[in-house]
């Protein structure tokens, strides 16, 4: 298989609710990502569009639909969608399309508009649950998060006070990132008083709903040589699906992150990921989700994240930083598209170039991961400077 | 239980009704929100230009699809065109059939690479061809929304 | 810098000739906000006609068919009974029922009536209807492992009749179920699963 670089990445600001169309979101993040590497389209040779459900945008066939403004007019294209986990997906797709040898370049797009959304854009979400065996009893998606995040503090004796310090950390670095919808400087108080809305889950520990739209672009060894002296590595992929029958497993861990880790950290050779992964990105749609997926990512052992969020060690300036950009807590989650942020945070983190947002010490190597479907995917790509 | 075993019992085949209880709201977009402010206030048709690749988009664009640079020069275009091609409709969705059959055309708008879908009228559908000369016939100001039914249809011009 | 700000001139490539060509404007650097600001809108500029837009409700409705799994479950609800399938490759007892087995891939043949009774295996106190509307009195959805199954097997139900304080996973509970009269073959036959 071929070296596969990322080269440019853009980003919109993700906001509650833009005037914007989804295609002219992804327009602009696609638009940034090609002056970002200082390309035109006609330098891409093929599309991935990462996006969630139709629902939301109120589009079937939305992929067809954002294509012109994805940059895929006459193009190869391609739409995947593996639920909130389609962000990283999406430069996983865009990997194996250079890997393979077929393109020298793939611009890969994600976008997500979920203000169409009426009542509210949660109710979309009805929709993913078993329709005869659990739909009758009117289930929330909070309620799955709250399942899990219960089960997960009941196993291992985890308070939602440590767990509170997640959202702190991730609203705070947010203050630094331009495209951020919901940066501020909260206390853990603060999360512990927001308002209950299933507990153990509280208004400040949930990220919003957003529109917005991110992108990077791909290249091969050769064409990302000429494109940049400093072209990111796309080191290791990995994704991995457990069973929709959620009620069947142990919600406390989240052992389709581990497989899909694995196989992304065996592609890049990492054998002691605490030790050489520099920069961690996981999904953080809620707090706790970012400790359940740093322990599936192999990060630290079962049950001992949260001690490393309390202790500071995944402050930006941390033994090991974890969610520098702000995460969806702080940036925003337009769905598919705040995977793909992070994708986008770590190469510039690892180019050096994330300004105020920037974790010190050179960072060499980073993991993005994220997270979705009926709590059952995985999706990581570890990223590099060689 | 095989999956391909024989059914014995009807009792146990059932369906479980449902619905996907969702309504969407969309803006109109950058260039959309222009469009259609053009249809309503002044009932003309918009559309944006690009030079480089020497196409005018119509409904318009913030991007050109081609080169994928931002389109800001917006022109003013005739609301007429010609019809491309038509199809006659004899019955309604729920397949009731109409008194009158309706004529629904693709027209393609003068000095612009785009089209619009719409309804044909005032004509008998055995005089409709392809090629012909169509004008947009809109609502009076005060019954216009910003909607594309502001337009009520395409006429002979 | 930040990494959202771009400059075409600072990443023009290298070398020349070979594609891709990127086509880097000569003449002032051209620099772009550091990211695409967009256009916010708050509920006012709807309210307030600032904006045009249109809705659209879908009229879909659907009727799923249950296949023969769910088919017999449903009947075996209807009939005050909680059914799941074993399957015997992998020594494995499930609920909800199913034709075939994820893990080994083979049909499941064998149905097993299960105790309408379990264990709390997490739960929580929800103030939000499924559709963001704010509620007084909470619901409280729970995983409930089913006994009779194997280890952290369960289903999605309803706790009742508990003081939401009171309530700890690893408690015991137990299905109330609708009269057999109210019964109709829906997960919905079973109100909710109360303390025992």
């Amino acid at each position: 298989m071929r070296k596969v670089a990322v080269v440019g990445a853009g980003l919109t600001k993700f906001m509650r609710r833009a005037q914007e169309t989804g295609k002219e979101l992804s327009f602009e993040a696609a638009r940034a990502a090609l002056d970002n590497a200082g390309m035109q389209l006609k330098d891409i040779d093929c599309v991935v569009m990462g996006t969630a459900p139709d629902a939301f945008d109120g589009v079937h066939m939305k992929g067809e639909y954002l294509s012109d403004g994805s940059g895929a007019w006459g193009r190869p294209y391609l739409r995947g969608y593996v639920g909130g986990g389609t962000g990283v997906f999406a430069p996983i797709q865009g990997w194996y399309h250079i890997a393979s040898g077929m393109f020298d370049t793939c611009l890969v797009v994600c976008e997500e508009k979920m203000s169409g959304c009426k009542p509210h854009p949660q109710g979309a979400f009805l929709t993913i649950f078993d329709h005869t065996t659990e739909r009758p009893l009117y289930p929330n998606l909070l309620w799955i998060f709250a399942l899990e995040m219960n089960r997960y503090m009941t196993t291992h004796g985890i308070t939602k006070r440590e767990i509170a310090h997640v959202a702190v950390k991730n609203k705070k670095n947010a203050m630094d990132h331009p495209s951020a919808q919901l940066p501020m400087e909260i206390t853990v108080e603060d999360v512990m008083n927001s308002e209950v809305m299933a507990w153990p889950v509280n208004r400040l520990d949930v990220s919003p709903t957003s529109d917005g739209a991110a992108a990077v672009i791909l290249a091969s060894e050769e064409k990302a040589k000429k494109i940049t002296d400093k072209p990111i590595w796309i080191q290791g992929v990995g994704w991995n699906l457990d069973t929709s029958y959620w009620t069947n497993r142990d919600l406390y861990y989240p052992e389709y992150v581990e497989r899909a880790a694995r196989m992304a950290y065996k592609m890049a050779g990492v054998k002691e990921p605490r030790k050489e992964i520099h920069i961690a990105e996981p999904y953080d749609p809620f707090d706790y989700k970012e400790l359940h997926h740093m322990e599936g990512l192999l990060l630290c052992g079962k049950g001992e994240a949260a001690r490393l969020a309390v202790d500071g060690v995944t402050a930006r300036d941390g033994d090991l930083p974890v969610c520098p950009s702000g995460g969806l807590l702080g940036v925003g989650n337009p769905i598919a598209a705040a995977g793909l942020m992070k994708i986008s945070e770590l190469f510039w983190q690892l180019r050096g170039e994330a300004g105020k947002r920037q974790v010190p010490g050179q960072p060499k190597r980073g993991v993005a991961q994220a997270w979705g479907d009926l709590m059952q995917v995985g999706t990581v790509v570890v990223m590099g400077v060689d | 239980m095989g999956v391909l075993e024989k059914i014995t019992s009807n009792q146990e085949l059932r369906s479980w009704p449902g619905e996907i209880p969702l309504e969407n709201l969309y803006t109109m977009g950058l260039a959309g929100e222009r469009f259609f402010r053009g249809i309503k206030d002044e009932a003309k048709l918009l559309g944006t230009r690009c030079k480089t690749c020497d196409v005018t988009y119509l409904p318009p664009r913030i991007y050109c699809q081609g080169c994928f640079e931002k389109l800001v020069n917006w022109v003013d275009l005739p609301p007429q065109g010609k019809l491309e091609t038509f199809t006659i409709l004899n019955q309604d969705r729920a397949g009731r059939p109409y008194k009158t059959p309706r004529i629904l055309g693709l027209v393609r708008i003068d000095r612009s690479e785009g089209a619009l879908i719409h309804y044909i009228q005032g004509l008998e559908p055995q005089k409709i061809r392809i090629g012909m000369k169509l004008k947009a016939q809109f609502r009076s100001s005060s019954e216009r929304k910003g909607s594309i039914q502001d337009i009520v249809g395409f006429v002979p011009a | 810098m930040n990494g959202l700000e771009t400059t075409r001139k600072e990443t023009k490539l290298k070398k020349k000739g070979s594609v891709p060509q990127a086509n880097v404007p000569s003449g002032p650097l051209l620099k772009r906000k550091m990211a695409f600001e967009g256009t916010p809108l708050s509920g006012k500029d709807f309210e307030q006609g600032k904006v045009l837009f249109t809705t659209y409700k879908p009229k879909l409705a659907y009727a799923w068919d249950t296949g023969r799994a769910i088919g017999r479950y449903l009947q075996g609800l209807k009939e005050g009974r909680l059914l799941g399938v074993r399957c015997r490759h992998c020594d494995r007892t499930v609920i909800p029922p199913r034709a075939f087995c994820e893990r080994c891939f083979r049909p499941i043949e064998e149905w097993v009536q299960l105790q309408d009774r379990g264990v709390i295996n997490t739960f929580s106190i929800s103030y939000v209807r499924w559709d963001a509307v704010r509620l007084e009195k909470p619901t409280l959805p729970a995983v409930i492992d089913i006994e009779g199954t194997s280890p952290r097997v369960g289903i999605l139900h309803l706790l009742g009749e508990v003081d939401p304080k009171q309530i700890k996973v690893g408690m015991k509970v137990k299905a109330v179920w609708k009269a057999a009269s109210e019964r109709i073959g829906a997960i919905t036959d079973i109100q909710y699963f109360k303390p025992e």
